[in-house]
């Protein structure tokens, strides 16, 4: 008898723990997609807040009309000055565009690369594919004329958009380049004894080559070029078009679309290759066709901004510390993170200097480098180097 | 499970490995390596360090290819199963797990239910996740990051993650070398009580003869990478394998309770110092 209310008391007890844990998993699962519900909407409040601040200092309500009537003009009536709508959209918006897509890419391209090299310490940046991207874009723009001649000044406008076909040649120039970085990674760390820092110190040499190399094209370029290279390379969102946002975007969707879609077997590889392996995960295939197209949507968005650092380091380990670590919903927190980082550090860039402006390459360091000393103080990250 | 049992009988056959090599680099670890194990057996791999435990473990779960032979699983090769397939079929728990990233308790533990989804977690999944941590006693440490626990909880960790892919065959490699003394007991006796109870099968590496000796059904020797001997325990186990295998003198001691190796120091294999 007394064995039997034993028993019950055991079994009451495990079914308490399990309703227990799957009430934990649940709660876990909610709070995941506030956060990045929560994330979107302030996202999308700062982006029209920072349309409004600028030389022409427009209201909110303003700012709000010009793209409302822009994307609907039936329905909505234009801001209270018509000009203003010039201003939001053809000035302002491409500027938006171009900073909430680079801290996308950066940010998930980050995120993948950690996972995939197991390697808190990886992003874009520290592994050397920001610079080498933008060498090859940096060649494209200096020898960019001199090989393909007129085509390269080629444009086709519609309305207001202008493609320029340079803006091809050099996304191309900057992913090939960026694939040469990715290529040695790859190469160490085939390798059993590479550790996850030889990786990152192969990331700060091959950054230095390719600094070297920017510094070549520097030197030989002529007064004019070299002005536009040296603030290019400082990372700004000056070369913002609508022509350039548009080529991006579809990139950078499809890019995304594709890391999500790894980020479930992602999951499963931070407990090593071979028990992925044992999950039924291709985990050669995965890890370089994952490293190529982060590469990618990286070099691409950096074709137009120059180097941007930290942002795919920061965002993913600031989501993490809320979040966790399940890659599908740290994806696309961390891609919004690094978007709303930049977005800020744009602002912040466009008035600390009125009238003038700082590159906001030259904040990101700043920001990105203290947090990257601060990350690897901490004993639970510095441990695993 | 009641339909492999009637399908291939009571005592059947299930793993069959045959004349397996395997080595790196053109130079072989393992030769000629042949064992079988029927359903609802425990099998311990023993051997000295460096004998080739882990490589055959790994041959056997298909990480690696084998050089020559091959691994049967349910009269299939091992090499014929598709990823997804063999992923259901077959759970490798690593000796030294490295665990780098982070992810919670929960996290990894799911994870074991990846070949069974396509996008998202279903209610099975759930359930499978939370048996096995409860199964391994790590209610209390759901939320905590994998790399904060100590090396016996990872350990735990990681063998409930192979508990929650709910495999046929559980290929383990010193799955209880940092565990403490109730640890190492629990873990394998829960073992073979799943195994029993699902008629599925465990391969074991293990370092300790005396959880050999008590929980396999058989024993699969080596020595220098080759077969020493295979069979049931208390015909694998003696004295004189031992003496043979790791060079060290020791008695077999049979208690009511059950048996253990007393090994002793006999002055053999020490250096003038």
């Amino acid at each position: 008898m007394g064995n039997a209310a034993e028993d019950l008391k055991i079994i009451l007890k495990e079914t308490h723990d399990k309703e227990r844990l799957r009430m934990v998993f649940f709660a876990n699962t909610r709070k995941k997609i506030l956060f990045i519900s929560a994330l979107a909407i302030s996202l999308l409040a700062l982006s029209v807040i920072s349309l409004s601040i600028g030389s022409v200092h427009i209201s909110t309500a303003d700012t709000l009309k010009s793209i409302l009537h822009a994307i609907l003009p039936n329905v909505f009536e234009g801001p209270s000055r018509p000009y203003y709508a010039d201003i939001i959209i053809n000035g302002r918006m491409p500027r938006v565009f171009l900073v909430l897509l680079t801290g996308t890419a950066l940010a998930a391209a980050g995120t993948i690369m950690q996972g995939l090299l197991r390697n808190p310490m990886v992003s874009p940046f520290t592994l050397g594919v920001s610079t080498a991207a933008s060498f090859g874009a940096a060649m494209a723009i200096v020898f960019g004329s001199s090989i393909f001649g007129p085509i390269f000044y080629t444009k086709v406008s519609s309305g207001a958009i202008t493609f320029y076909f340079s803006d091809l040649i050099v996304i191309l120039m900057s992913f090939l380049f960026g694939l040469c970085s990715i290529i040695v990674v790859l190469a160490l760390t085939r390798k059993e004894y590479t550790s996850r820092s030889t990786v990152i110190l192969a990331g700060v040499v091959i950054s230095y080559l390719f600094q070297a190399g920017i510094s070549f094209s520097k030197y030989i370029s002529n007064e004019d070029a070299l002005r536009e290279i040296t603030l290019w390379i400082m990372g700004g969102m000056w070369n913002a078009t609508w022509g350039a946002v548009l080529i991006l975007i579809p990139v950078v969707i499809a890019c995304i679309l594709y890391l999500e879609y790894l980020t479930l077997d992602i999951n499963a590889m931070s407990s090593g290759d071979d028990v992925a392996n044992n999950l039924g995960i291709n985990v050669k295939k995965m890890r370089v066709n994952g490293l190529i197209v982060s590469t990618l949507v990286t070099s691409a968005c950096i074709a137009f901004t120059g180097v941007i650092g930290f942002i795919g380091l920061m965002a993913p380990h600031m989501c993490r510390m809320i979040i966790g670590n399940d890659y599908r919903y740290i994806l696309p927190a961390s891609a919004l993170m690094g978007s709303l980082i930049l977005l800020i550090s744009d602002t912040v860039a466009r008035v600390i200097i009125r009238p003038s402006e700082l590159p906001v390459g030259i904040i990101m360091y700043v920001i990105g480098g203290i947090f990257f000393l601060w990350m690897i103080s901490r004993k639970n990250w510095g441990k695993m180097l | 499970m009641d339909d492999i049992t009637q399908k291939l009988g009571e005592n059947a056959v299930r793993m069959n490995v045959d004349n397996i090599v395997q080595g790196y680099g053109g130079c072989p670890v393992i030769e000629n390596i042949s064992f079988s194990a029927e359903s609802g057996e425990l099998v311990s791999i023993v051997g000295p360090n460096g004998c080739g435990k882990s490589t055959l473990i790994k041959t056997l779960c298909g990480v690696m290819k084998p050089v020559s032979g091959n691994v049967t699983l349910d009269n299939r090769d091992i090499m014929k199963y598709d990823r997804k397939e063999l992923a259901k079929t077959v759970s490798y728990v690593p000796q030294n797990f490295v665990y780098a990233g982070f992810s919670s308790v929960y996290d990894t533990v799911i994870m074991g239910r990846r070949p069974y989804m396509e996008w998202s977690y279903s209610n099975e999944d759930i359930n499978m996740a939370v048996k096995a941590i409860v199964t391994m006693k790590l209610e209390d440490h759901v939320g905590r990051y994998v790399n904060e626990l100590s090396g016996g909880q990872m350990q735990r960790v990681i063998i409930a993650r192979s508990l929650a892919q709910d495999p046929e065959f559980y290929i383990f490699d010193e799955p209880t070398s940092a565990f403490d003394l109730r640890n190492q007991l629990d873990t394998m006796r829960i073992m073979r009580d799943i195994i029993k109870k699902k008629n599925a099968c465990l391969v074991v590496a293990l370092h300790d003869l005396n959880l050999a000796l008590n929980y396999s059904d058989k024993v699969l020797v080596i020595k220098d990478g080759k077969k020493y001997d295979f069979g049931p325990k208390n015909e694998v186990i003696t004295e004189k394998m031992i003496k043979d295998v790791y060079n060290v003198s020791a008695e077999i001691v049979n208690r009511p309770r059950g048996s253990f190796v007393h090994s002793f120091d006999d002055g053999e294999g020490l250096m003038d110092l």
